[in-house]
């Protein structure tokens, strides 16, 4: 089965089996902040309302804190 | 609006046609890379002309932590004012002694000041303090945040007047002034709403020239221009009421774009309103260090004196390098 792959801020991956669908509501079935990331589609930098598809990489960078 | 290109699914910038990488959640804007860049950077330089935060004649002392905000700030201002590389711009880097976290960030501080070609300061709480931050909080690292926020206050007032700064610039976003905002709220301290940051008696003014800029635009705009970021955070920032504050403005600003900025605008209403309405204390100086002070003793020494270190007057500021 060809499912999307989420690399985690932490470096950890997570294969989710998900038909295309907004970035946005696959960050909250993780349980993140979409206004609290940065996502990469594929090695590019994406707006937040883009769509993933299975097929897709989809990276995702915490926004640090402090100074 | 979307136009679609080759990737049917590629959202492209509103100002070309370019790939769009940022979306602007309050106006539903999009932009590409260097619309993004030439955006968040004219917003930078908007906001040091409109309050006349550097003048031509400053010399300006840069509050640099070797974080994203502080970085990203370090790289603005020689960007945005190249007249004031010659001499007029240092970075200073307070080393507070936190082990496993300030080694990394203090090594970044000091290859971005080489890249950018600006003086270096490092100074810390072991030789002005006697004492490392880790050491002074064994017994109750709940009150770090606190501590170091007075003592890191201190030590770069200190280090800046010594190098001759007319202006402190700190890398405080909006994401930083709503949580002040809002924690100075849910503490029911009234006085510090009204306390003036800068003003007679208050030090070297500071400037926060990226005060109207989110986290979430800071952190991409370093991603973008291959700024780096230190991964390491500070160990002690979970065990403070402002993770929570954050967690909190986190979500109201995803259900709510714009609540930050909104939080900040009306807080500084009130602050401004309160601010003219109160009866100035008289002068008084800290009977201890001589520095001025609300109180006896100033928040500085208080604090030293709490965590076993007398106050000291300060000794000379070492150098990048001799640390
Ligand atoms: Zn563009
Ligand atoms: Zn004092």
């Amino acid at each position: 089965m060809i499912c999307l792959k989420v690399i985690l801020p932490d470096g950890s991956s997570r294969d989710l089996d998900v038909q295309e669908s907004p970035i946005e509501n696959v960050l909250l079935s993780l349980g993140i902040n979409p206004a609290g990331v940065i996502v990469a589609r594929n090695g590019l930098f994406v707006p937040g309302d883009s769509l993933v598809r299975e097929t897709d990489v989809l990276r995702i960078y915490l926004i640090s804190h402090g100074g | 609006m979307m136009k679609t290109p080759a990737d049917q699914r590629t959202i492209c910038c509103d100002s070309c046609s370019l790939p769009a990488v940022s979306l602007d959640p309050l106006s539903g804007a999009h932009f590409c890379a260097s619309h993004f860049n030439a955006r968040f950077e004219d917003a930078v330089a908007r906001t040091i002309t409109e309050s006349r935060m550097i003048l031509p004649g400053d010399r300006v002392a840069v509050a640099l932590s070797g974080g994203k905000d502080s970085t990203v700030l370090a790289v603005l201002l020689a960007k945005l004012h190249p007249d004031l590389r010659d001499s007029g711009l240092v970075a200073i880097t307070v080393d507070e002694g936190i082990a496993g976290y300030r080694e990394e960030t203090v090594g970044s501080a000091c290859k971005l000041c080489e890249r950018l070609g600006i003086g270096h300061l490092v100074v810390s709480f072991g030789d002005r303090f006697g004492a490392t931050l880790d050491a002074m909080v064994r017994e109750s690292p709940k009150r770090a945040c606190t501590i170091c926020g007075v003592l890191r206050r201190t030590l770069l007032q200190q280090a800046a007047a010594e190098w001759g700064a007319t202006k402190v610039a700190t890398g405080h976003c909006l994401d930083d002034e709503s949580e002040t905002a809002l924690m100075n709220c849910l503490s029911g301290a009234a006085g510090r709403i009204s306390h003036a940051e800068s003003g007679p008696g208050a030090g070297v003014p500071r400037i926060k020239p990226l005060r109207a800029m989110s986290e979430k635009d800071i952190t991409l705009y370093a991603l973008l221009n291959d700024i780096p970021i230190p991964r390491a955070e500070c160990p002690y920032a979970r065990t403070s009421l402002r993770a929570e504050v954050r967690g909190m403005m986190g979500y109201l600003e995803y259900r709510y774009p714009g609540t930050a900025a909104k939080v900040v605008e009306g807080y500084s209403g009130i602050a401004e309103s309160l601010r003219r309405h109160r009866t100035p204390l008289p002068a008084r100086r800290c009977t201890l260090c001589g520095q001025p002070s609300s109180g006896e003793h100033c928040q500085c020494c208080t604090i030293l004196r709490m965590v076993g270190q007398g106050p000291e007057p300060g000794a000379p500021t070492k150098r990048s390098g001799q640390v």
